[in-house]
């Protein structure tokens, strides 16, 4: 059969319009979102449209075995093979999940404006594996059901299998999903267990559809326990790959060479933000000295690096992003001078201190200039730091010492209470 | 009667209205936050929103039950008998959708029974052109668009999408009540469609 006779005789022509509006718009605000040039982290939006166009893709199916069904087709002499003919049935809607991700990857490509290397291949790998499970899984119960029921019953059920397990306190039920999260760091890379797992499951699914659908009389209820059977080992390999994690997948740094530039101290950044590296260096050049005056010595290295990663006390790890501007740039580096502080939060509600204060006097010290402070840290921060500031630098030092080493021990440090963005 | 009754499986009705009085309680006044298009990416739901298409599922299924030719070319007055069932059923559907409330202290489930009758008069209408197969899916396709941009970024149910409106608001109700008028009005002529059932 032509392709075109298969489209214009199933339902997809009816579903395509909607989804490709939906897909193009959530891509495209998303694709503004990401870091310019980093496929990594922009190859999860597609992944993240999966909420939309998995479940349309499920009812599309499920209204093609309606369709089959009610022709009789099954217990006519066809000429074809079963496979054939289910293959017939189910290529548009494979197609429309193929375009609706290729549309979601263009929108997102455009809405960078610009790309280094390709788009994450295991991410397309598991976005297939995904949209052919719930294809099949579609088609399945649309022969199992009455044809009134089934598409708009795998509609709403599939879009609450996608969406809804961010919801759950069962963290690794969303994890299965392959429904990823935007705004992965760019400094990190996509944890391959977190594509991994949705498509252990979505093979686990798709082989018990692929088994019921190419099966028929009595010989459908064995494939259907077996079926059963392939979805349980799929579930129970995929929640081992993620049973640990928590709402996010844990990170993992790059492992590819950063843009350096710079000698003392070496700047470095990820390849996206090479164009930032001359706003640094002018930065650091600016604020290190001042800080150096103030009893804070410089670093050897300023890296933009991955939280995943632990850095020495002679690296500061400086956060930059591709629109930092000259004042931005030495407010983050004024700030880098903050070493890490221990996750206090994550074993107690109490109050364990507040490092805003000490960010502020890093930029006043810096010499970043006060209207830029006042951006970054709101109208009050000015007014409490006076007190501190009024004081000689001796004694500044042994106030800003004092307070990093509380909170380095998560005890509340009374004097940094005052300042509150 | 009694042969239009058997016909109509009332069974598969009562299931239905079954199904949604106990996920109706059940669910209560439960929030979801849901991916929305409307500015923040995420908008906090009632997952009370998906209850009412088990009713309207058993209504269309009865609906659609019995000898559709005969009924077409026969002297009784089926559409009124259709016409008298589909009241009943959207009548139990508030009932137990205030039921619902009342046992689980969630005022938000009486608006359950409103939309229930707004989900039914739209499948109603939609199967008097185009079957009861694409009625069905129109209903179910509109609580997922009203999860998705029937809000706005602050939150605020827009009244053109009727579901998340408060239980008591008046627009939502009148435009529920249209919008089942409306599909009992058509109920009789549901012929054009039914080739693609």
């Amino acid at each position: 059969m032509l392709i075109r006779t298969m489209v214009r005789t199933s339902s997809v022509p009816w579903a395509a319009g909607p989804l490709f509006l939906l897909v193009w718009y959530m891509s495209d605000d998303l694709g503004r979102r990401v870091v310019p040039a980093y496929w990594e982290s922009a190859s999860s939006i597609p992944a993240y449209c999966l909420f939309a166009i998995a479940p349309v893709c499920a009812a599309c199916a499920a209204w093609e075995a309606g369709r089959l069904k009610r022709g009789g087709v099954a217990q006519l002499g066809a000429a074809r093979a079963q496979v054939m003919v289910v293959a017939q049935a189910l290529a548009p809607v494979a197609l429309l999940g193929l375009a609706a991700v290729t549309g979601s990857f263009l929108t997102v490509r455009v809405s960078m404006g610009s790309a280094l290397d390709w788009p994450s291949v295991s991410v397309i790998g598991m976005i297939t594996v995904v949209l052919a499970a719930h294809m099949l899984l579609g088609f399945v119960v649309g022969y199992a059901l009455p044809r009134l029921l089934a598409p708009a019953l795998i509609l709403v059920l599939d879009y609450l299998w996608m969406t809804l397990p961010p919801t759950f306190d069962t963290m690794w039920v969303r994890h299965l999903t392959g429904h990823l999260e935007t705004g992965l760091p760019v400094t990190d890379r996509i944890n391959p267990d977190s594509v991994i797992a949705p498509a252990v499951v979505a093979a686990g699914i798709a082989a018990a559809g692929l088994l019921v659908a190419l099966t028929s009389g009595r010989r459908r209820m064995a494939a259907a326990l077996a079926g059963v059977l392939g979805i349980g080992l799929g579930g129970l390999a995929g929640q081992h790959l993620v049973a640990d994690w928590g709402p996010s997948a844990p990170a993992l740094a790059r492992t590819d060479q950063p843009a350096c530039a710079g000698k003392k101290p070496e700047i470095c950044v990820p390849r996206e933000l090479a164009s930032v590296l001359p706003e640094l260096e002018g930065a650091s050049a600016a604020v290190l000295p001042r800080l150096a005056d103030a009893g804070i010595p410089a670093p050897q290295r300023l890296s933009t690096a991955s939280t995943a990663t632990r850095v020495g006390p002679e690296t500061w790890r400086v956060y930059a992003s591709p629109y930092l501007t000259e004042d931005d740039a030495r407010a983050e580096i004024a700030e880098a001078a903050l070493p890490d502080l221990p996750d206090c939060l994550a074993h107690t509600d109490a109050y364990v201190g507040d490092p805003l204060p000490l960010r502020v006097w890093l930029l006043l010290a810096g010499g970043v200039p006060d209207d830029v402070v006042t951006e970054h840290y709101g109208p009050d921060a000015l007014p409490a730091m006076a007190g501190v500031r009024a004081q000689s630098e001796e004694k500044q030092l042994d106030w800003f010492r004092r307070n990093l080493n509380l909170l380095k021990q998560c005890e509340p440090s009374p004097e940094t209470q005052a300042i509150v963005r | 009667m009694t042969l239009w009754l058997k016909a109509r499986r009332p069974a598969v009705l009562a299931a239905g209205i079954l199904v949604f009085a106990a996920l109706s309680t059940a669910v209560g006044g439960r929030l979801v936050g849901l991916p929305s298009l409307s500015g923040t990416g995420t908008t906090t739901v009632p997952l009370l929103l998906f209850v009412p298409l088990a009713v309207c599922a058993g209504l269309l299924l009865c609906l659609d039950s019995g000898a559709q030719a005969a009924e077409i070319t026969g002297a009784r007055h089926i559409a009124t008998y259709d016409r008298c069932l589909t009241a009943l059923t959207g009548a139990t559907a508030v009932g137990s959708a205030a039921l619902a409330a009342v046992l689980r202290d969630a005022p938000v489930a009486v608006a359950a029974g409103r939309n229930a009758l707004f989900l039914m008069g739209l499948a109603l209408c939609v199967r008097a052109a185009w079957g009861s197969g694409v009625g069905m899916l129109v209903a179910a396709g509109w609580v997922v668009m009203v999860t998705l941009v029937g809000y706005d970024a602050y939150r605020t149910p827009r009244v053109w999408a009727v579901l998340g409106l408060a239980p008591g608001d008046v627009a939502g109700i009148a435009l529920a009540g249209c919008c089942f008028a409306a599909g009992l009005g058509v109920l009789g002529r549901s012929t054009a469609g039914r080739r693609l059932r």
